[in-house]
């Protein structure tokens, strides 16, 4: 077969690792961790259980977010790198002026002799995608890199609070939704996400509904996109999979006229990257793609993995405005995850 | 496996023994059977190049006459002038240094071979590079086939990318060149090639050096074909059973001809049909399906002779109003996808540009600190409409003027490269429109990646085009080509609206859309009067009227007279009742009725007494546009789902097929939608639906307890605008507010309004459709009249305004103290 293969061919068709348990986490001397210091129990997990496995002096680079939210665990990360001796840095990632953030980063590590890890369990889905994509843009690639995630033990909402919400909404159009987040800061474009390539076409936006439906909303009013792609996350635990249906619910999405509409898990990210796949070899030919990834964690990981590859996608974020109280947040550590990202190299521009 | 070869240096410096005006001059190439150098003649004043066989290495040397020299002169009989021929053969025999060879002696060809080339050019190798080879390699193998006659061995390294320029004046300035026609056959190969797949091998490796990623729609629609068609299939293929273009250079050509056809085909194909007469309300929703577009385009569309004139035009209007639609429906893309556009149908050359893609390469952008890297959103902008106006030349010129275009296009395109001063691609095939699109294209990507960059004091910046740039390229199209003259070029820029297009990047790109020539009218569509910036980076203040015409689709519409409103909503509907197959209405009097008894006093007083109106009918649509006719099909298209849907309107036999009550219910519910949807924008949602509801809730107010003053029956106030006593001094916190009350066309700033001094102060109406929300009427009569002060508090503090303003009891007639006053000269 002589037929060239395009990039997106040829990430359809390599082989993608499985998102892998772990017990814990140990890091050589030579590895660097990335981690965020978020609000949830889960942000610290890993760094947690580094330390407690007596790793090496490994690297520890903290991001810190601004606007700073007083619930965020900086003094724990800080403690527990002192405890472990790792040296630490942080940076700080501003949330309302994200761009070139992702090359920051990528700053930071400088050359890692060791493994790059990447614990994105407290991290916004916009720094998931941009810390991926710098990291692929590096002559070494993803390869020696791994991302880390650390699923909860709960998700908050509860079905009853959602259903009630809705309720209210139902009978006043105006009623204010409050679940994880509200409001929309901006809708963030970054530019190193950017593409211009796509000169005149139609817009499809590849959607990722969730509780604050702001975000959906701001998405549609600032981008006016003509097509959708609405990508409905399943979660893996069937006591949450009522999740689903609900955030279709509070976002009305079965009003949207010829969208179509894919069901993938939240957790493994390949079913979103195949459907990322699938959805550009249909549409990429005529129409200007829009990924806004306010979905899972791990689907931002499979969008970062995607625009990694493929460059001709716009990559869009609202960022909320205000998010409910951390006590409202996820609870607790499920369960470890490790995915390896060596497979993902980088082949040539095409 | 090179054989037999003698030592390379042995013949530099060295004159063709039997040919001594011939010197070897330098070394070329070595195959597996020869040396190829390059040789020159003074005597001729020529250079040659000299192909040296060992005598072992040919087929039959030893014959008389020698087998191989039959097999070299085969190529003769080929005519197409990209075969390089051997015009003369001799012998290189010196006994004592072991040499017995042929020389075969050709022109020699200035240039790289293709292999070098896709080296040196990885990345930067162009779907039009491609093409041209595929069409000259075709050109090429028909003369083949006629012939008879088969290369054998075919590779990119006997193929070259032949330099003309140091020449020759006439034609292209690089060609492609094939050499080394009937050596496989002379020599002692073991087996001849096949020419089919051979250059196939060489498509592959040209695709796999284009940047797909960075190229146009076109050019990867191009490569796709090339890629799954010609390369997977019809240049491998031996069978014409299987594949009937397999080894049919004629054929194989004329498919490689149709790709820009099909694509235009392709991509007007991609979007559905319309189902229903509501589905693609908006003209982004229709996207490139043309026909569609053109049934639901109204020619009574309010202002269009506004638009069509020969002057530069802002054109604003509420989201939805048709602007999109207009200005796309007049882009010569779209009357040719339509077959309106004859020489007589087409007085302009309009070309449709949607910032959304200035939105994307440019997002939030702000002024650089480096003056170099200024004029990059031009050089964008330049190349994205330019590579447009040559697209849509080439397809309309060949539809209509095919003779002069095909005469006169490698001329103007060779114009063009030296007007806007890129130095044309080395490679053959340039002086074409598409050449210079796919470099354009590439320079659009150069312009949106180097923005990046825009502030690092370590880039270095290269050249970009300056404001003139554009405008000297149309008038350089205009003046070289007969059928352009009288028809000057129309840029239909649309949502040209700050945010998204930042007040900087329209300060910057103010210095290309704002000039007046001949040749160039800009019209640019924006969001509201707020959302475009009247001033360049160089401190020029464009004045409405000398350098612009302002257009405020709102305001007419506000001031239309219902039945020419009426007409135009009616055709609207007419054409989409009457698009979709065996719909069962075809006209809005049917559907939703005729209701021209509504009176404004009447229904002033009816709520007074806690009546609610009901509203429904034909004339209650138009009162409820301000011009966005988007919301108004939606509306409708929600009318009859709450009517049961096609089928239920289908089934009912009176007049109207969506009962009153139905109708009335769903535009109430539209509004309150309208405001869920507004609380979710960005930053000032939430603001902005607490001051349109105080506002409402204030009017309603007035409504129910004061009487307008300057009629005789004293009929109920109603204020659905409010006017300024004195022109407004905001903070930057409330002005940002009114902007995007504006912006969203919550509010429709008429400039006509006057204050107490006589000043001129805009007045803000409410847009129509939030009427019913706040129980208000459809009169124009009656205004809120309110200080600078108070409207700071209303923009900033709704709920004080509303607290502090709100009536709670019936109001004498004349009562100084209050804080509203009627305008009364509705």
């Amino acid at each position: 077969m002589l037929r060239v293969q395009r990039v997106d061919e040829q990430l359809a068709a390599l082989q993608k690792p499985v998102l892998e348990p772990m017990d814990w986490l140990r890091l050589g001397s030579d590895d660097c961790l990335v981690v965020c210091a978020g609000f949830e129990d889960r942000a610290v997990a890993f760094l947690r259980s580094a330390a407690a496995r007596k790793s090496e002096c490994a690297r520890v680079l903290v991001v810190t977010y601004l606007p700073s939210v007083i619930e965020n665990r900086v003094a724990e990360v800080e403690n527990l790198c002192g405890a472990a001796r790792f040296p630490m840095e942080a940076v700080d990632y501003d949330r309302e002026n994200p761009s070139g953030f992702g090359d920051v980063v990528c700053d930071k590590l400088g050359s890692v002799p060791g493994r790059v890890y990447i614990d994105v369990s407290g991290m916004s889905r916009l720094l998931i995608v941009q810390i991926l994509v710098s990291l692929a843009k590096r002559p070494s690639g993803l390869s020696r890199c791994s991302v880390l995630y650390a699923e909860a033990s709960e998700y908050p909402p509860a079905e009853d609070q959602v259903t009630d919400e809705i309720s209210k909404s139902d009978l006043d159009p105006l009623y204010l939704i409050m679940l994880l987040s509200s409001g929309v800061f901006e809708v963030t474009v970054p530019p190193e996400l950017a593409s211009a390539s796509l000169d005149g076409q139609q817009i499809r936006l590849v959607a990722f509904p969730s509780f604050n439906t702001d975000q959906f909303t701001a998405l549609r009013t600032e981008l006016q996109p003509s097509r959708y792609s609405i990508i409905h996350g399943v979660p893996p635990a069937p006591e949450n999979k009522w999740r689903t249906q609900a955030i279709a619910k509070l976002n009305h999405v079965e009003n949207l006229q010829g969208a179509e509409n894919f069901h993938v898990s939240t957790l493994d990210y390949r079913e979103i990257l195949n459907c990322l796949l699938e959805i550009y070899r249909k549409h990429s030919s005529f129409e200007r793609i829009l990924i806004a990834p306010t979905g899972s964690k791990m689907q931002a990981v499979a969008v970062g993995i995607f625009r990694s590859f493929v460059k001709d996608v716009q990559i869009v974020y609202p960022t909320p405005r205000t998010f409910t109280s951390p006590e409202r947040y996820t609870q607790g550590v499920k369960c470890l995850y490790h995915l390896p990202l060596d497979s993902f190299s980088l082949p040539g521009a095409r | 496996m090179r054989q037999n070869l003698p030592d390379k240096n042995y013949f530099l410096n060295k004159p063709l023994p039997l040919r001594p005006a011939i010197r070897i001059l330098s070394h070329k190439g070595t195959g597996a059977n020869a040396h190829v150098f390059r040789g020159h003649s003074d005597e001729l004043g020529r250079d040659f190049a000299c192909k040296i066989i060992p005598k072992e290495n040919l087929v039959g040397a030893e014959e008389d006459p020698p087998t191989w020299r039959a097999e070299v002169l085969k190529a003769n009989k080929l005519r197409s002038s990209a075969v390089v021929k051997f015009s003369d053969d001799t012998e290189w025999i010196d006994e004592a240094a072991g040499i017995n060879c042929v020389v075969l002696i050709s022109d020699f060809v200035e240039g790289e071979r293709l292999r070098e080339f896709n080296k040196t050019n990885k990345g930067e190798v162009t779907i039009a590079f491609v093409t041209c080879f595929l069409k000259s390699m075709l050109d090429v193998f028909n003369d083949m086939v006629l012939q008879g006659v088969e290369h054998g061995d075919l590779h990119a390294g006997n193929v070259l990318v032949a330099d003309r320029s140091s020449y020759a004046l006439l034609g292209e300035q690089y060609e492609f060149r094939i050499t080394d026609f009937g050596v496989t056959s002379a020599t002692s190969e073991p087996h001849l090639k096949d020419d089919f797949f051979q250059m196939a091998l060489m498509l592959r490796e040209l695709l796999q050096t284009v940047d797909y990623q960075s190229a146009s729609q076109k050019d990867k629609f191009t490569f796709n074909i090339l890629n799954d068609h010609f390369l997977a299939k019809h240049l491998v293929e031996k069978d014409t059973t299987l594949d009937p273009l397999a080894r049919q250079p004629r054929r194989l050509f004329e498919r490689l001809k149709e790709i820009d056809a099909e694509f235009d085909s392709a991509q007007a194909g991609g979007a559905a049909q319309l189902l229903t007469p509501f589905d693609y309300p908006s003209c982004e929703q229709i996207g490139e399906a043309h026909s569609i577009l053109k049934a639901l385009y109204s020619d009574l569309f309010l202002g269009l002779r506004d638009i069509e004139s020969r002057d530069n035009l802002v054109l604003t209007g509420p989201r939805g109003c048709g602007k999109s639609t207009v200005f796309k429906s007049l882009s010569l893309r779209h009357r040719i996808s339509v077959g309106e556009a004859s020489g007589e149908q087409v007085q302009y050359i309009g070309i449709y540009y949607r910032c959304d893609d200035l939105y994307f390469a440019f997002p939030r952008y702000r002024r650089p600190n480096r003056a170099e890297a200024l004029d990059l959103p031009i050089h964008f902008v330049t190349c994205t409409l330019l590579g447009e106006v040559l697209n849509v030349i080439e397809t309309w010129a060949r539809a209509n003027y095919l003779d002069e275009f095909s005469r006169e296009e490698p001329r103007v395109a060779q114009k063009i490269w030296r007007t806007i001063g890129l130095k044309p691609p080395e490679e053959p095939g340039i002086n074409n429109f598409r050449a210079i699109v796919t470099r354009l294209q590439k320079e659009r990507l150069r312009a949106a990646e180097k923005q990046r960059f825009a502030n690092d004091p370590k880039q270095t910046f290269g050249r970009y085009f300056g404001a003139d740039v554009l405008v000297k390229a149309c008038q350089a199209v205009n003046e070289s080509l007969s059928f352009l003259r009288e028809r000057p070029f129309y840029f239909f820029i649309d949502d040209y609206s700050s945010p998204k297009i930042t007040k900087e990047l329209q300060e910057n790109l103010n210095r290309l859309f704002m000039q007046r020539t001949w040749a160039c009218f800009f019209k640019l569509s924006t969001e509201s009067p707020v959302s475009f910036w009247r001033s360049d980076v160089d401190g020029k203040i464009y004045v409405e009227r000398r350098e612009f015409t302002l257009l405020n689709l709102g305001v007419i519409y506000l001031h239309a007279e219902l039945e020419e409103k009426l007409a135009f909503i009616e055709d609207v509907f007419k054409r989409r009742l009457s698009a979709p197959p065996s719909y069962p209405v075809s006209d809005l009097n049917t559907l939703v009725g005729a209701n021209p008894s509504y009176i404004n006093n009447e229904e002033a007083r009816a709520i007074r007494d806690d009546r609610k109106t009901e509203f429904w009918g034909k004339e209650t649509l138009s009162r409820l546009c301000s011009g966005d006719i988007h919301y108004l099909i939606g509306l409708v298209g929600g009318m009859v789902i709450a009517a049961g849907g096609t089928g239920g309107i289908a089934r009912e036999e009176t007049v109207p097929r969506v009962p009153a009550s139905t109708q009335n219910m769903v535009i109430r519910e539209a509004a309150g939608s309208f405001l869920k949807n507004l609380r979710g924008i960005p930053k000032h949602g939430t603001q902005l639906v607490a001051v349109v509801t105080a506002f409402g809730n204030v009017a309603h107010s007035y409504l129910k307890f004061r009487d307008s003053k300057n009629e005789e029956a004293h009929p109920p106030h109603q204020a659905t605008r409010i006017e300024p006593y004195e022109p407004l001094a905001l903070s930057d916190e409330a002005e940002k507010i009114y902007d995007e009350l504006l912006r969203y066309s919550v509010f429709i700033e008429d400039v006509r309004g006057k204050s107490r001094r006589g000043k001129v102060v805009p007045r803000l109406y409410l847009r129509r459709f939030l009427v019913p929300h706040f129980n208000l009427t459809f009169s124009t009569r009656d205004s809120v009249e309110i200080n600078p002060s108070d409207f700071e508090e209303f923009l900033l503090r709704p709920a004080q305004f509303e607290d502090h303003f709100r009536l709670r009891n019936p109001q004498p007639p004349e009562s100084p103290g209050l804080p509203f006053d009627q305008h009364g000269d509705g």
